[in-house]
């Protein structure tokens, strides 16, 4: 396990992806803290809401790429038939990736929650809250994106589909406001509308709530803004757990 | 010998050369860069980009489609947009010009994302509020009263900054009266008393003496406020009452308004003059 671990940490600083992303990522914040200062009133909340949303994207951005075309570089180089001729089962090599995956994220998480906290947000707690969600998010996203990419035979296929999937999770709070009516749309057409819900409640039960991490309401009202509260932990916890039982499921299928 | 075996160690010897393009795809280049620029001139050089001063605003369902589940950061983005309209690629447009209409749907769309924030009454109050045209004029002052009453307890100040441009832009003595009666809505033990004082020197600047009198009185009843306060409310009390030409602008006033306002009026008047 500590050999796959050692082993997507090492390809990782071999593909400068500490050097890279770190660097945009503090270009991004310079920018959005400058950006958000041009704000009339509110700077600081305005430079602390869009630094917060920018770099969370490119967080995931980067860790969903760098898994994609991790993995597919593992069956075109055929390492992953060298890491699994040693004795080691299928499930385990699955957890031990997604664990280095998720460290790096871990990792990569730490920049721009150092430069909100220089930017000082109206609230700290908030900021811990939004830190332990966005953890938790790039977890999940490794995990999907690991899930994805071997199922599917092409890295950029597989970038596409874990994006995809990515922004429909962050949408499906959104979704589910407009079928359920909330915006009038859904009652106003009957039957199609009802459909429409039912259609978007079983779509639901298979996509992650993303919506519910990394709100910047936290940065600047605290905890109890926002949606969902703590609910987070709950969906990142099932949802990991069903990601890589599927990958393992897969990968057992798999003939080397 | 076999000659595909001649042929072949006759292609390994010979050096591969670059294949010569074809003439007519020279041809074909030089014909559709004719037709680029022909399609350039004719139809695309006359194209420009919609430039609206205030563009459509979205819905609010579009909205928070955008937002991708990060209201906040949507709310901040569009903010600085909006901050910019009319401005923008080397424009500077009149505030005479702006779509007040579309701006105050702007202004509501912004508040769905992020109602807690004061950056769009600030803009819409302090930017837009500016303008000279009484229809403007009136937009503004109904969008802030109206973010103001969503949460009175903590938006006063937008309430009070409606009176003002009521009071003193349109001119406009009896929209700015009901504009502070919408204070009511809060209790008062949450309005600082600055604001709470508004509805008073209002009465008193269009001579309505005794009403301001009376809303003064009332004030100082309260066992909150701080003696330096009650001073104060003394103190204007007494000036009042001695400027006998507002009694006269009272009385010669038509259809002025009841004396006290309706959460003063259970209140007994107490001990000041």
């Amino acid at each position: 396990m500590s050999a796959t671990f050692r082993y997507v940490w090492l390809t990782a600083i071999r593909d400068r992806l500490f050097l890279v992303l770190p660097l945009l990522l503090l270009a991004l914040l310079a920018a959005t803290a400058v950006l958000g200062r041009a704000s009339l009133v509110e700077g600081e909340a305005a430079s602390v809401a869009l630094a917060a949303g920018a770099t969370r994207l490119l967080v995931v951005l980067g860790l969903v790429i760098f898994v994609c075309f991790h993995v597919q570089r593992l069956f075109d180089s055929r390492e992953i038939e060298a890491m699994l001729a040693r004795p080691v089962r299928r499930g385990v090599f699955v957890l031990s990736y997604w664990l280095a995956g998720g460290s790096l994220g871990a990792a990569l998480v730490l920049v721009p929650v150092a430069g909100l906290a220089l930017l000082q947000p109206p609230s700290m707690v908030g900021l811990g809250w939004w830190t332990a969600s966005l953890l938790l998010e790039a977890f999940l996203v490794v995990a999907l994106a690991l899930t994805v990419s071997l199922a599917v035979g092409s890295a950029v296929t597989a970038v596409l589909a874990t994006l995809a999937v990515y922004l429909l999770g962050r949408e499906i709070g959104f979704l589910l406001a407009i079928t359920g009516g909330e915006f009038g749309l859904a009652q106003e057409q009957g039957r199609l509308g009802l459909g429409l819900d039912v259609l978007m409640q079983a779509l639901a039960v298979v996509v992650p709530r993303l919506d519910l991490f990394a709100q910047s309401e936290w940065l600047l009202y605290g905890p109890h803004a926002g949606v969902g509260g703590w609910w987070f932990v709950p969906q990142a916890a099932v949802y990991v757990a069903l990601l890589l039982a599927v990958a393992t499921f897969d990968l057992r299928r798999r003939e080397f | 010998m076999n000659p595909s075996s001649l042929a072949s160690s006759e292609a390994a010897q010979t050096p591969r050369t670059a294949v010569r393009p074809r003439a007519w795809l020279g041809a074909a280049i030089v014909l559709l860069l004719a037709a680029q620029a022909l399609l350039w001139q004719g139809q695309l050089v006359h194209l420009r980009p919609r430039l609206d001063v205030v563009p459509p605003p979205p819905s609010a369902w579009a909205m928070k489609a955008q937002a991708l589940g990060d209201e906040a950061f949507l709310h901040r983005w569009r903010v600085l947009e909006l901050q910019v309209f009319g401005d923008s690629g080397g424009r500077a447009t009149p505030l005479r010009q702006f779509d007040y209409a579309r701006l105050t749907e702007w202004f509501r769309a912004l508040d769905g994302l992020d109602p807690r924030s004061d950056v769009v009454p600030t803009i819409a109050a302090y930017i837009f509020g500016q303008t000279r045209e009484p229809a403007q004029q009136r937009l503004i002052i109904d969008y802030l009263r109206e973010h103001a009453r969503n949460d009175m307890g903590r938006k006063f100040r937008w309430t009070a900054h409606a009176a003002l441009l009521a009071r003193h832009r349109a001119g406009d003595v009896e929209l700015a009266l009901a504009t502070l009666d919408d204070l009511s809505l809060a209790p008062a033990s949450s309005l600082p008393g600055w604001v709470r004082l508004m509805p008073a020197f209002l009465r008193a600047q269009v001579g309505e003496r005794e009403a301001a009198i009376d809303l003064m009185r009332v004030m100082a009843q309260d066992p909150q406020l701080a003696e330096t306060e009650r001073a104060y409310l003394a103190w204007q009390i007494e000036r009042l009452q001695k400027a006998p030409e507002a009694k006269d602008a009272e009385d010669a006033r038509p259809n002025a308004r009841p004396s006290t306002p309706p959460n003063a009026r259970t209140a007994a008047a107490g001990a000041l003059p």
